[in-house]
């Protein structure tokens, strides 16, 4: 009897040791992009999150911008998405809208979401009302000016910028020097100026959810007629020339070297613009008196999300909370992507010196002005493929205001209704 | 005799001029290890005016986690036995279709050249889930087991063409002295080959060295990135980038494959002795 | 002897001939199935026939404008490419002091490759106040916007690879290596000028190296994709908007996978007629060591 009953006891401790002991060890993908600077901070994350975590080892899969998009939908087609990936936010609707691939983050997944703007994920972050993702950061965007050829051509650096003011201040700097321009812009930023246009004429946000134009052609034509403007009074570089800049306009020599006064960023930009330009002041964009959608875009600097087929969401999404809620996550990340989303984070931030003044100075000038978010066939890449082409064309004085506006609403129309 | 010279200076002149339209990129690359982000983009020139000198250390440290040493050892490793491998079965191929006739020979090389023909874009899917089902994944494998199964129709084509080149009589000649078709190939063809095989060899080292897509698809660790990912790890279009560093390691990454290329000359020099055939 | 080599040459492509079966037949017998679907990366496939290849040639100005563009490229990059490599080889394939140099040199182009300071340095040459207009300045030329007029943006494109023509050259080399010197002595002692021998020894004896560049140069210029794609992305105006871009924007930009492939299928055929025809011309001008 003795004897069962030690031999009991020692199963029982083996069994219970057995229960006490590790569970396995859990790997989770995690794959982001970025610069020297973001992958050592997110690589300093990871790591306080792993020595808190002893179970959960996480393998990062970062690298750079080139391709990463390609890969991602690649590896989508294949079932092979990392467990956590850093997306655009465009992305998010994109991919969602052709099937379902992002985890949906539900109240009580694990994650404290009360440090978020509410709003803010609803609108960027979601889709069809589901929560699919997790703003890394604020971005918005904002006017750069050069301070010194400002002053060259008589320009008030403090200027507030109207429409208006853009004709009438910004010829300044080409009518006192034909070999310099004001606006330091290509066309595929025109493009995104010409629907924020319309969208302060109209008040909507270019398509609606229901593949409606939310604009008229009459309103349409308004904007190529101001922006043909901008043209002939000499305000912006002409196209043959910003192409070659087109969508990086701070490598434009150009720009670096003085011949221009203004160009368009993202506060997450504003690194690299002024790597290359330390004398620049920051200023809104133009937005029309009594406009119902200003169309300045605030957006996430990108989105944090789980993928659906992810075997332990559950790591995951603790992994996000720790970045975005325990302090040590939130120091290790800094401003690596831009001004952290939720309130606590900007504050531990600011305490500890760590957030750069002018991203979180354009980031509240885009907030205080901020427009209706987009939807999620404004941001179609299709749909943006349309709108640059037809600004590129008219640009380059293929199109006539009349004619742009009328292609526009053409192409738009019979690209909507094939969807 | 003066005409000659003047023609000879001439013609070096001439080639040294090219040369240097050649050659003023890379002078250029170099230049701009030692320049400012700012001077990257506004000085065409060679020379900095204000040069930095971080651009080598600091790029080769990397961002951290690993340095340029892991992935150049990484490149040879992937490097090495694809060129071997691709060398090896090209060779093979290339020699079963210029010198033998077997049923569907027509076909079969048709098929071959017309791989060459489609564009990449669209089986870079399939291609992934290939290799995924196959376990490949985050392995040097996609680009190893090509190379061994002589995948790659542009170096069977080429061999093709260089066998063909030679004169049967040569076969023939050593058949009658008693050689087997391996034999046939190995003492008497390959050895005419030479400048070939160096083709091959450099061409396939550089393609493999130079790797971004392919590298980027199926290498998911970063501690098995070759140097074409690595260079661009940092490269990030709304961030900061160190273009010093960035360009001081492509000068760097360029150099094993012009000391390969400088170094294996020799074979090119070396012409095919008079092989007694005519004459 | 001879009847037994019947099988023996399947036993040496056989490397190929597996590798082909199992690697890539599967990716091109779905990329061939893609294009009869639309198929679009997620969601569920339909079948659509040739739905696709119908809209690629009548409802899509966008196809040909972007074949058409790359046909220009391929006209003009290949002959320039090939002629200076065949001109630079036959140069230095003489006896020249430092021959290796050089020819290490005209290479390191084709081994800069896609590098990343291309695109910059391109730019640097051909903006309108570039580099290559300073030059022209200085002998009295006002030059042309070389990179930002859709005119002229495809030639500046087609120059990245008639740059990098080192490749064709190291081949032409090759060939030119493996020439018996004897051909020439007696060609000499006949008392042939060097026209003579040039056109009736160095070129024949060289066509089959020539005919190699010829195909795969042009096979390679239909799909390029990198020069394109960093310096000018397709413009201005689409003027560079070459096949491979195309391909890229519908397949992972737009995720029309079966469109994609049904263009790569087109662009296929395209290249095959052409291959076809190379290869029925090669019997009446490429000369092989073997024709005996």
């Amino acid at each position: 009897m003795k004897r069962l009953v030690s031999c009991a006891l020692i199963l029982a401790v083996a069994a219970a040791s057995l229960a006490a002991a590790p569970a396995k060890q859990i790997t989770l993908r995690f794959s982001w992009w970025g610069s020297d600077g973001r992958h050592q901070a997110t690589l300093s994350a990871i790591k306080a999150f792993e020595a808190k975590n002893p179970g959960v080892k996480i393998e990062a899969e970062y690298g750079g911008w080139d391709g990463y998009y390609q890969k991602l939908v690649t590896q989508l087609a294949g079932a092979t998405m990392p467990d956590i990936m850093q997306i655009d936010q465009p992305w998010v609707a994109e991919l969602s809208n052709k099937g379902d691939v992002f985890l949906t983050i539900g109240a009580g997944a694990g994650i404290d979401l009360s440090g978020f703007d509410a709003s803010f994920l609803k609108d960027f972050c979601s889709y069809k009302g589901q929560l699919k993702g997790l703003p890394t950061g604020l971005n918005g965007t904002s006017f750069l000016l050069d301070k010194d050829v400002l002053a060259a051509a008589g320009i008030n650096s403090n200027t507030e910028w109207t429409w208006d003011s853009m004709l009438s201040e910004g010829s300044k700097v080409h009518k006192k020097d034909s070999k310099k321009y004001f606006l330091n812009m290509g066309p595929a930023i025109m493009s995104m100026f010409v629907t924020r246009y319309i969208n302060q004429l109209s008040g909507g946000v270019f398509i609606g959810e229901d593949k409606k134009l939310q604009f008229t052609k009459a309103q349409a034509e308004a904007a190529f007629a101001y922006f043909k403007k901008w043209q002939d009074q000499g305000v912006i570089v002409p196209a043959s020339s910003s192409i070659l800049y087109n969508n990086k306009e701070e490598e434009n020599p150009a720009w670096i070297n003085g011949q221009t006064a203004c160009m368009f960023t993202w506060a997450s930009a504003v690194d690299k613009v002024r790597a290359s330009k330390p004398n620049v002041v920051i200023k809104a964009e133009p937005v029309m008196p009594k406009a119902a959608n200003s169309g300045i875009l605030v957006r996430p600097s990108q989105v944090f999300a789980v993928s659906k087929d992810s075997e332990h969401p559950k790591e995951a999404l603790a992994f996000l909370n720790f970045m975005f809620n325990d302090p040590e996550g939130i120091v290790a990340l800094g401003s690596s992507r831009g001004v952290p989303p939720t309130a606590k984070a900007r504050a531990l931030l600011k305490e500890k010196k760590l957030m750069p003044a002018e991203v979180e100075q354009i980031t509240n000038i885009a907030l205080a002005n901020r427009g209706k978010p987009q939807t999620t066939w404004a941001m179609n890449s299709e749909i943006g493929e349309i709108i640059a082409d037809v600004v590129e064309q008219f640009a380059f004085d293929k199109l006539s205001p009349e004619k742009a506006a009328s292609d526009l609403v053409t192409r738009l129309e019979q690209k909507l209704a094939s969807f | 005799m003066k005409r000659r010279t003047a023609s000879l200076a001439v013609k070096y002149l001439g080639l040294s001029l090219l040369a240097l339209f050649m050659l003023y990129p890379l002078f250029w690359m170099v230049g701009a290890s030692f320049k400012t982000n700012e001077e990257f983009f506004t000085n065409p020139g060679v020379f900095p005016l204000r040069p930095v000198f971080d651009g080598f250390a600091d790029g080769w440290r990397g961002s951290g986690q690993f340095t340029f040493t892991r992935f150049f050892a990484n490149t040879v490793a992937l490097v090495i036995p694809t060129v071997f491998f691709t060398l090896a079965s090209s060779v093979l191929v290339g020699y079963g279709f210029a010198r033998f006739d077997f049923p569907l020979k027509k076909p079969l090389f048709s098929m071959m050249i017309a791989t060459l023909m489609l564009p990449g874009t669209v089986v870079v899917i399939p291609r992934y889930i290939l290799f995924k089902n196959l376990g490949w994944l985050d392995t040097y494998w996609p680009f190893i087991a090509p190379s061994i199964l002589g995948v790659n129709a542009f170096f069977n084509f080429m061999m093709v063409q260089f066998f063909r080149g030679l004169p049967r009589e040569l076969d023939e000649s050593a058949i009658l002295d008693g050689c087997g078709s391996f034999t046939t190939l190995t003492r008497i063809l390959l050895p005419l080959c030479k400048p070939a095989i160096f083709s091959v060899v450099i061409f396939q080292f550089l393609w493999t060295w130079n790797d971004f897509f392919n590298s980027l698809l199926f290498i998911n660790s970063v501690k098995k990135y070759t140097l074409a990912l690595g260079l661009r790890m940092a490269i990030d279009i709304s961030a900061q980038v160190n273009w010093n560093q960035v360009m001081a390691m492509s000068v760097v990454t360029l150099i094993p494959p012009v000391i390969l290329f400088f170094a294996a000359q020799k074979y090119f020099v070396e012409g095919i002795a008079t092989t007694g055939l005519k004459g | 002897m001879r009847s037994r080599s019947r099988y023996v040459g399947l036993v040496y492509i056989l490397p190929w001939l597996v590798g082909f079966l199992v690697l890539q037949l599967y990716p091109l017998v779905c990329s061939l199935a893609y294009s009869f679907t639309d198929f679009k990366l997620l969601g569920t496939t339909r079948w659509v026939g040739l739905k696709n290849y119908a809209d690629i040639f009548t409802r899509d100005p966008l196809f040909w404008k972007s074949l058409g563009r790359t046909t220009v490229y391929v006209v003009i990059a290949v002959p320039l490419k090939l002629a200076f490599a065949l001109f630079i080889s036959v140069v230095l394939s003489g006896n020249i002091k430092g021959i290796n140099a050089f020819r290490t040199m005209y290479y390191v182009p084709s081994i800069m490759g896609g590098s990343i300071a291309i695109a910059v340095l391109w730019r640097f040459l051909f903006m309108k106040e570039g580099v290559v207009n300073q030059i022209l300045s200085l002998v009295g030329i006002s030059g042309p916007n070389w990179l930002g007029d859709p005119s002229l943006a495809l030639f500046t494109i087609s120059l990245v690879t008639v740059w990098q023509f080192g490749s064709s050259m190291v081949l032409f080399l090759a060939g030119l290596k493996q020439i018996p010197p004897s051909l020439y002595e007696a060609a000499r002692i006949d008392g042939a000028g060097r026209a003579r021998i040039f056109l009736r020894i160095t070129m024949p004896m060289l066509s089959p190296i020539v005919f190699f560049n010829l195909i795969m140069q042009t096979i390679n210029a239909f799909q390029e994709f990198t020069a394109a794609f960093v310096i000018t992305q397709g413009g201005p105006l689409k003027s560079t908007y070459l096949y491979g871009l195309m391909l890229y924007d519908k397949g992972f930009r737009f995720f029309q996978m079966g469109y994609a492939s049904a263009l790569s299928w087109a662009l296929f055929a395209i290249i095959l007629v052409l291959t076809l025809l190379s290869f029925k011309s090669s019997e009446s001008w490429v000369h092989y060591g073997d024709a005996q």
